[in-house]
């Protein structure tokens, strides 16, 4: 590409990188030509949806694809020496000791039988020729390096029992513990809370500024933003366009990278369709029963509740929660992983009983009634998860499902018309009625589930992390699905996310929770642009953005 | 609490992984297993299509006589044609297997079931029992039982389905618990469905369809113990055309008649071994085809 | 504190297990048709006489009500009394103690060899070799299929009388144990290893193991520093049961290499219905399986920290 920097000053120089899966004949290519540099203490970050092949890349980097992959490339160059053709013992010299390797999620990256402390003492032991005392002060040090607060305590814990940030500093540690001048980060701070992940980010651009090169995988474009220097957008094995992050960001040219970017929700208006060309015009289902004049649709007062730990002692995971949710309106609650938002979601949806408090629905009371009560007001209330593949029968197809959602009131035609209209609401083909959840994409699943949770008319949904699990495109289009259907059937949304962006972006107002409690509430608008709250603040800073 | 799990042949987690270059020579090995039940179930129905001595027919000229290409598998101390009673013995010992599987599998039902569905206590007593008969393991269970209602086929058959129970009562009732506390269970309660139509349409189907599977491996298995239990003379008793009651009069003359343990024995080998192949392959398809 | 409280409860769960083995084996007996007191005296044939058979019945309380018995029974077990033999005049405990450490040393020598035999197969399995799997799975459908006796009979006719290598009747030296350990540990080394060696590849794939590589870990130290421990846990977890399904092996083998022990001491007396030596057996074999599990158990606390405190 057109980079202004010289060969000489260049860390890591990849051209025409390709890897290919499979036996010779019919191979599949999964990386294709791929060029890319990085100078020391610069971050190129390489973006994409999942299936792209940048955590390929990044493995092919290391000598890591595996058996049965085969790679190729017509140069690839660490500090001027070429990793081409390198033996397994050779290879073995290079990896840790100058590249090391930060992946998602510390609890499975680092052994989780092992202490964290025999797992960065590894990388000092294979590379070094320092006694265990020595070692085990330099792990110390590294811990202390990476802002592990008491490491003489933590290096003698495993990757469990630490918090998923304390956990994401000791591997990276174990990564750096060697000082290698590339880092190559794959998905680093993905699952973490977004003030966790801020210090890690953090973390990451202190180990830049001493000089450290990094390669940052990740799909999230906001996370990108906070660090990188220079972005590559990976598509389907190829980089579609590659630049300085402001450039690639502000002015893309690449017209892949402009729909990632306008998927994005955060900072998109409320009502506004993230995805540009519209699919479908869901027709309309009949409108859902009116409410009560003048009561709010669902009305939570004073919820609280607490459970008990294994070891006996009681926690409370709800505390003194009121909220209400209007028809045709959506009350976003957003919160780090712990918060208590999942324990309301089952509260909401009377599948726990609160210890204290109540839930009204549509003027009448919700909790506190015996399950057979209830159940003949189920259908006002709907339910989307974050995984919508384990919330379908393994046995049942698409049609199954919808047929079933749809209930037995209906003879069997007319059931089949309003199958039929469910999928095309959602924007699905008839075809896929005889398919299984299982042979589906995520978007499609997800699709299937908002199908099966608009089938009975609801007044109000509860989507829990409903677009948690997707590819930011896919996200946008299921958002977009979500609030077209909000205004043609009047539904109400309880939406849970983690994601402020998401719930920027989905919600008329916000609530804020922390440790069971809400602790700040109001329009969408003012809590994300003045927050009150200094959790709220904490929270607003730490997410990135575009 | 519990104690570990105990396998069922073939039952683990992982044996739906697909691996492309095995999938081939599974099928291979499906196929025989499939041939090799298929000769079994013929040689049950038509023994006498398959075999040309009678079973019982005594020639005590001919005893001891190694295998030939008159008697293929020899005779025994009294001359019978070894080959012969092997086939006509098929029948008896299949049956065996399915009636001790069945008896193990009917009893595993009930109380998976009771444990998987029932209150709090109904499960804590049904656990319980199960427990118990667990500290008998495999054929001390069967052993305590003979000894109580004394040997004989019939005792024998129980015995086994009994010593099987326990565990497979054990996998449905942590099956059912797992689908009880599914997303799709909970789902279908948010759908309004009652108790009742959810247990029907998703917590029985999803939990007790893999049992079935598993009673396939199940009477390979039963069919091991049972010739176990009449080697040990406990169970069918010769002269009967039987596998174990061969064997037991076989054990007698291991040194001198080798052919009278060798060829009875394979017989079981085989059929116990087609059994679990086409029990795992169908749990590897089952498993593939739901996740 | 908590392990304190555990090891307790899993002991009194333990006990919970003894005594209802115990009353259940007992009431049983009293439901089925037939007199004690003519089985003591050598079964329905012996035809004693009328003063016999009253005399037996006081010697052992038979004349007393049911409850009484039982009560007896129980008082008796606690103290370790585990009633006298029928046929042959002893004490059960006596008896039991004799044979005890005979099955004792050839199941556990069994379970080790079984244990290593697993390893071997499943790290041969996880270097990648086509044979390692295709051995791996043929020695599952073997643990799934093939009897204990027919294999001893097969190791028979093989080291014995082809070869003449090895006694086929196991009586007191090393060399007569080896065929009755092959024996048990085959099969065994069947199930164990089949349920390492999906552990161990699934292990060898997992993150952590990205992350050791990428360390410059060897494929040998991430096999052996990482990933054998994530193999041995599960089949920690089955030990216990292997032990059991060891000691229901041991009824067979014992008898088939005609080698003295708890086996075939039971074996008997299920032949004759001698029911003192038969419970005596029952419970001393429910007693080691129960201890053998709570140390399983608790070998996989230990080895897996997630275990205490999930």
């Amino acid at each position: 590409m057109n980079s202004i920097s010289h060969p000489c000053t260049r860390l890591l120089d990849v051209r025409n990188l390709s890897v290919g899966f499979g036996r010779r004949g019919q191979q599949q290519t999964v990386v294709d030509r791929v060029s890319l540099h990085i100078q020391p203490g610069e971050c190129l970050a390489l973006v994409g949806e999942s299936g792209s092949g940048k955590s390929v890349t990044a493995r092919a980097l290391l000598g890591l694809v595996g058996n049965r992959g085969t790679v190729s490339a017509d140069r690839v160059d660490l500090d001027g020496h070429s990793l081409l053709g390198l033996s397994a013992g050779q290879w073995r010299h290079i990896r840790g000791r100058r590249i090391g390797l930060v992946l998602q999620d510390a609890l499975v990256s680092l052994d989780p039988l092992r202490r964290i402390g025999l797992e960065i003492d590894d990388s000092l032991r294979l590379h070094t020729a320092l006694s265990p005392v020595q070692r085990r002060e330099r792990v110390l040090e590294l811990l202390e390096s990476v802002g592990m607060p008491e490491p003489r305590l933590r290096v003698e814990q495993r990757s469990g029992e630490l918090s998923g940030g304390l956990r994401q500093r000791a591997l990276i540690a174990s990564a750096i513990a060697l000082r290698p001048p590339l880092l190559i980060a794959d998905e680093p701070t993905t699952a973490l809370d977004v003030t966790v992940q801020a210090q890690i980010l953090q973390l990451l651009a202190h180990l830049k500024q001493q000089g450290t090169a990094v390669l940052l995988i990740s799909h999230d474009l906001a996370v990108v933003n906070r660090i990188a220097d220079r972005v590559a957008v990976m598509r389907g094995g190829h980089i579609v366009e590659e630049g300085p992050t402001d450039a690639i960001l502000n002015l893309p040219t690449h017209h892949y990278t402009r729909a990632l970017i306008d998927a994005v929700p955060a900072g998109t208006p409320r009502g506004q369709l993230l995805v540009q060309e519209r699919h479908n015009t869901p027709t309309a289902v009949p409108p859902p029963m009116p409410t009560k004049t003048g009561a709010p649709l669902l009305e939570a007062a004073n919820l609280a509740k607490t459970f008990r730990r294994p070891d006996g002692s009681r926690f409370t995971a709800v505390d003194d929660v009121s909220f209400h949710v209007r028809s045709g309106q959506t009350l976003g609650l957003v919160g780090e992983s712990g918060s208590g938002k999942t324990t309301v979601a089952r509260l909401v949806l009377g599948l726990t009983q609160p210890d204290e408090g109540t839930v009204t629905l549509a003027g009448e009371a919700w909790s506190r009634q015996r399950e057979r009560e209830r159940r003949a007001r189920r259908h006002l209330v709907g339910a989307i998860y974050q995984d919508p593949l384990s919330s379908f029968d393994p046995r049942h197809t698409v049609g199954q499902i919808l047929r079933d959602a749809v209930g037995s009131g209906e003879n069997g035609r007319s059931r089949e018309a309003q199958v039929a209209r469910l999928l095309d609401a959602v924007g699905l083909s008839s075809g896929i009625r005889d398919r299984r959840p299982l042979h589906l994409s995520g978007g499609q699943r997800q699709r299937v589930a908002i199908a099966r949770a608009i089938a009975p008319s609801p007044a109000l949904i509860i989507c829990d992390e409903p677009v948690s699990a997707l590819d930011v495109s896919v996200q946008a289009q299921v958002l977009d699905l979500l609030d077209e259907l909000q205004k043609t059937l009047n539904i109400g949304y309880l939406f849970i996310s983690h994601d402020l962006g998401v719930v920027q972006h989905m919600s008329d107002t916000v609530a804020v929770m922390q440790r069971g409690r809400i602790v700040e509430t109001g329009p969408a608008e003012d809590v994300f642009r003045k927050p009150d709250h200094p959790y709220t603040r904490q929270l607003v800073a730490a997410a990135p953005r575009l | 609490m519990s104690h570990a799990q105990a396998p069922v042949p073939g039952l683990s987690a992982a044996s739906g992984r697909v691996q492309p270059r095995t999938r081939n020579r599974t099928n291979a090995a499906e196929l025989g297993a499939a041939a090799v039940l298929l000769f079994l179930v013929a040689a049950a129905i038509f023994p006498h299509l398959l075999s040309s001595f009678d079973p019982l027919g005594i020639n005590p000229a001919k005893a001891f006589s190694a295998p030939s290409s008159s008697h293929w598998f020899g005779t025994d101390e009294s001359g019978r044609d070894i080959y012969s009673r092997v086939i006509y013995g098929t029948g008896q010992s299949l049956l065996i297997g399915v009636t001790a599987t069945a008896i193990g599998m009917g009893l595993a039902l009930v109380l998976g079931v009771l444990g998987g569905i029932g209150s709090r206590s109904v499960d804590f007593a049904v656990t319980r029992l199960n427990e118990v008969l667990f500290a008998l393991p495999g054929l001390l269970l069967a052993l305590v039982f003979i000894a109580i209602v004394g040997p004989g086929v019939v005792t024998s058959t129980i015995a086994v389905g009994l010593s099987t129970a326990p565990g497979y009562a054990r996998i449905i009732r942590s099956q059912i618990r797992a689908v009880r506390g599914s997303a799709y269970v909970e789902a279908a309660t948010v759908l309004g469905r009652r108790p009742v139509t959810i247990l029907a349409r998703h917590v029985l189907p999803n939990a007790v369809a893999p049992v079935f599977v598993l009673a396939t491996l199940g009477v390979g298995q039963a069919i091991v113990w049972a010739s176990s239990l009449s080697y040990l003379g406990l169970g069918a008793v010769p002269p009967a055309a039987e596998w174990g009651a061969m064997l037991s009069a076989g054990r007698t003359y291991i040194g001198t008649a080798w052919w009278m343990t060798v060829f009875p024995g394979a017989f079981i080998v085989l059929t116990a071994g087609a059994a679990t192949v086409l029990g795992r392959s169908l749990q590897a398809r089952t498993r593939q085809e739901n996740r | 504190m908590r392990a304190a409280r555990w090891v307790v409860s899993r002991i009194a769960g333990g006990a919970f297990v003894l005594w209802a083995v115990a009353t259940l084996i007992f009431f049983a007996l009293r439901m089925i048709p037939g007199d004690p007191a003519e089985a003591i005296l050598g079964g329905p044939g012996s035809q004693a006489s009328a003063e016999a058979l009253a005399q037996v019945r006081r010697d052992y309380g038979l004349d007393q009500p049911v409850i009484v018995q039982y009560l007896t029974a129980m008082g008796r077990l606690v103290t370790g009394d585990l009633g006298t033999s029928y046929a042959l005049k002893m004490g059960v405990a006596d008896l039991i103690g004799q044979q005890l450490w005979n099955t004792l040393s050839l199941t556990v020598l069994a379970l080790v060899v079984a244990w290593g035999l697993a390893l071997a197969l499943a790290v041969w399995a996880s270097r990648g070799g086509g044979l390692g799997t295709r051995v791996g799975s043929a020695m599952e459908v073997v643990a799934a299929a093939v009897p204990h006796f027919w294999l001893a009979a097969i190791l028979i006719l093989l080291f014995s009388s082809t070869l003449g290598w090895l006694p086929p009747i196991s009586t007191g030296g090393p060399l007569g144990l080896i065929l009755p350990v092959v024996t048990l540990a085959v099969p065994l080394a069947g199930f164990l290893g089949q349920v390492m060696r999906e552990s161990l590849i699934d292990a060898l794939e997992a993150p952590f193991a990205l992350s050791a590589r990428a360390r410059g870990e060897t494929e040998n130290g991430v096999r052996w520093r990482h990933a054998i421990r994530h193999a041995a846990l599960p089949a920690i977890s089955l030990s216990g049961w292997a032990f059991g399904s060891l000691l229901s092996g041991a009824v067979v083998v014992e008898t088939v290499f005609a080698r003295p022990g708890l086996g075939r001491t039971l074996l008997n007396a299920v032949t004759i219905r001698d029911i003192p030596v038969v419970t005596g057996v029952a419970l001393v074999s429910a007693l080691a399986f129960i201890l053998v599990t709570i140390a399983t158990d608790a070998i996989d606390r230990i080895a897996d920290p997630r275990l205490a405190t999930s």
